[in-house]
């Protein structure tokens, strides 16, 4: 009997002291800086990725005090932001504990996300738990945004729209295309970038021909490869990391597999992918999340917000600064600042709650492109993607057409 | 749908992998088969000759079907170092047959960490590769990718070079009596531990000629060795231990049971019919299909 009241005690213990921890809301008055959290891949398999997104939101942080701080209402004043940042690992492990060691120990309050959907849908356990708003810069997969998160965000393009743009411009090609292959690796990720191209192929109306899924890490594609070649097909659209992506293509070329238009999903955005290929990446289209072109331009749009410069004026400045141009990475996180800081701003508050109901409301553009999510799930719905090509060996954007830097090449010259 | 040509391709298509695969499976099965250690950092070693082509042709411009020597050298270094450093202590010291075995696989495993960590900070995550793409060679509508072809080709003479070195030479005789038995053989007059020294080598050696080949068919990464390793053990369980013919033959029909399986399902089904495979093997004959049954 005894017993059971203790435990009972325990529990109510535990519970109240949860639900205390948890309500314990900051004292916002007596603040001098805005502190946001981040955990980076700066080593292990990411760690080409971490350094890029460091160097982009120290950019963010450096021009928002350049400026004295983001103003916030309430509190009638400007405050710095103040980044505070962990090593991750590329681990799913690590990024736990340094989200909470964020949360906790350096009170932190708010996150930009770690990098892949894999870290990011272990970050949002925990800044869920803690009732913190995290902005997604480098996650796309659908399924983060459709567990019921509330106070989880993203500023990217999502999976199943990763060749949204792509097949608008197939749509619209002469010689048409009709017929689609789809191939595809067996990996979450990949596989609904692939529901997204079907789910696109029935409203615009391209049939598919062909479809396979091959294993992950693979060490020969040959297989697939010789049933693809018996399929009348008009374009080859592949759902692919860079490893087997680059795998598929150098295949493709031995095996001299021919098709009018080919895609590789994101991995043939990066000037690795012609250093891996070589002339065999040529004509390889990419759907991308930003490119830096010398558009879009700022006043022409009302809704203009950030720096008011071009997505290369945006890559010179970084390079300027960090000594390196950067890719999608660093101005992904960039523009995961603005949309905190729109939402501070709009809100005119620190509260989190506030923050994230004001986000709803977000629609602005930026050198990254434009910002405006859903509601309900806080997945990105305004960014869309550009379309590059790889033509002798310089990798051009060729949609949307406002972006554009040359014309496509297709259907693709038949190689001898 | 799928017509005679494309049988004959996938076919082909096997026999290509599968030469690859038997290759990389080589040394790993000499070493286990003569000195009965699993070496876990096999992969590694593969992934480390994949590198090695990567610099080769970058730094030197080497092709990789020349930089193979180089690989051959480096990984022959490598090996003894390995084996005069640590495992000839482990050997030595062990008091029996099971503590030598969980030693040295414990300490192969840290090898396996020790460089895949090292690949990671000194490459990076980088995935590479050497943009050298031949055109196919075309046989009656079949495609035979030269790449693939040269690796397979090599990949068929270094089986028969080490089968020949341990059929006809007195050293390979050698290796052979310390396989069948280390205290017989030692009675002949045999040093066990120079023969050890010898196999682990040789096995580095191979497994660094497998990743210069490999380098040529598939891009460069750090991750690389894990990949084929699990090839690798199957393809030794299937063939059987220490027998060069036995491994070749295993890792052309892994090669074939991959590519066999578009035929039939989809080939994202294909590592589970190889390990099926295994299972069957090693239930219908332990010893593996080419493998002697041996006294313990």
């Amino acid at each position: 009997m005894r017993k059971k009241y203790l435990v009972i005690m325990l529990a109510l213990a535990l519970i109240l002291s949860v639900l205390t921890f948890g309500a314990v809301s900051p004292s916002w008055a007596d603040r001098d800086a805005i502190k946001v959290g981040m955990s980076l891949s700066m080593s292990g398999k990411y760690d080409v990725f971490g350094k890029r997104e460091l160097w982009g939101s120290k950019l963010w942080a450096q021009w928002v005090n350049e400026k004295g701080g983001i103003h916030v209402k309430e509190l009638g004043k400007k405050l710095p932001i103040e980044l505070v940042w962990y090593d991750d690992k590329s681990d799913k492990g690590v990024t736990v504990k340094m989200i909470e060691r964020l949360i906790v120990e350096d009170k932190v309050d708010y996150i930009l996300g770690p990098y892949g959907s894999g870290l990011n849908m272990a970050a949002a356990s925990v800044t869920e738990r803690y009732g913190k708003l995290m902005i997604i810069h480098a996650g796309a997969s659908d399924k983060i945004y459709h567990r019921g998160w509330k106070y989880v965000i993203g500023v990217l393009t999502p999976s199943t729209r990763y060749y949204m743009s792509a097949m608008e411009m197939m749509a619209k090609l002469k010689p048409e295309v009709k017929r689609i292959a789809i191939i595809v690796e067996d990996n979450p990720f990949n596989l609904s970038i692939r529901d997204g191209i079907r789910m696109w192929a029935k409203v615009l109306g391209f049939e598919e021909v062909f479809h396979e899924v091959y294993p992950l890490h693979p060490t020969d594609l040959s297989p697939i490869l010789t049933k693809v070649k018996g399929a009348d097909q008009d374009a080859i659209l592949a759902a692919s990391h860079f490893r087997d992506g680059a795998l598929l293509a150098k295949q493709i070329a031995e095996y001299k597999v021919y098709t009018k238009l080919i895609g590789f999903g994101s991995a043939p955005s990066t000037t690795e992918w012609w250093k891996t290929l070589g002339s065999a990446a040529n004509y390889h289209i990419s759907t991308s999340q930003w490119e830096p072109v010398d558009a879009p331009d700022p006043a022409k749009f009302p809704n203009w917000y950030g720096p008011k410069m071009t997505g290369k004026a945006f890559n010179e400045w970084f390079k300027k600064t960090w000594g390196e141009p950067t890719d999608f990475r660093g101005t992904q996180i960039f523009q995961a600042g603005l949309a905190l800081q729109w939402g501070i701003e709009k809100s005119g508050s620190l509260d989190t709650d506030k923050i994230r109901k004001a986000l709803n409301d977000m629609d602005f553009m930026s050198f990254y492109g434009r910002c405006k999510i859903d509601p309900e799930t806080g997945i990105q719905v305004g960014h869309e993607m550009v379309v590059p090509q790889w033509q002798d060996g310089k990798l051009v954007v060729v949609w949307p057409l406002s972006l554009a830097e040359a014309k496509l090449v297709y259907p693709i010259p038949f190689w001898e | 749908m799928i017509g005679l040509r494309e049988i004959l391709q996938i076919v082909i298509n096997g026999l290509l992998i599968g030469g690859v695969y038997g290759l990389a499976a080589l040394g790993l099965s000499l070493i286990w088969g003569v000195m009965k250690v699993v070496n876990l950092a096999h992969g590694a070693f593969i992934m480390l000759g994949a590198y090695v082509s990567y610099w080769a042709f970058n730094l030197l411009g080497l092709h990789p079907l020349v930089s193979m020597a180089l690989g051959l050298v480096i990984g022959l270094g490598v090996g003894i170092l390995i084996y005069r450093s640590v495992i000839d202590r482990i050997i030595a010291s062990a008091s029996n047959d099971f503590e030598m075995e969980m030693m040295t696989l414990l300490f192969t495993f840290a090898v396996s960490i020790i460089l895949y960590g090292a690949a990671l900070n000194v490459w990076g995550a980088d995935i590479r590769g050497i943009p050298i793409v031949m055109p196919p060679l075309s046989v009656v509508g079949i495609e035979i990718p030269t790449s693939r072809l040269a690796t397979f080709v090599v990949a068929v003479i270094c089986g028969v070079i080490l089968q020949q070195f341990l059929k006809r030479t007195y050293l390979g005789k050698a290796i052979r009596a310390v396989m069948q038995s280390r205290d017989v053989s030692m009675l002949s007059g045999i040093n066990p531990a120079k023969i050890f020294a010898i196999s682990f080598s040789i096995g580095v050696g191979y497994a660094m000629v497998a990743g210069v080949l490999i380098s040529l068919v598939s891009p460069v990464t750090p991750f690389l060795g894990y990949f084929y390793l699990l090839k690798c053990f199957t393809v030794v369980a299937l063939g059987g231990l220490g027998n060069p013919i036995g491994a070749f033959a295993a890792g052309l029909i892994l090669g074939l049971a991959e590519s066999a399986t578009t035929l039939f399902a989809s080939f994202a089904l294909s590592p589970a019919v190889a390990f099926i495979l295994l299972i069957v093997i090693l239930i219908v004959r332990p010893t593996g299909l080419f493998g002697a049954v041996r006294e313990r």
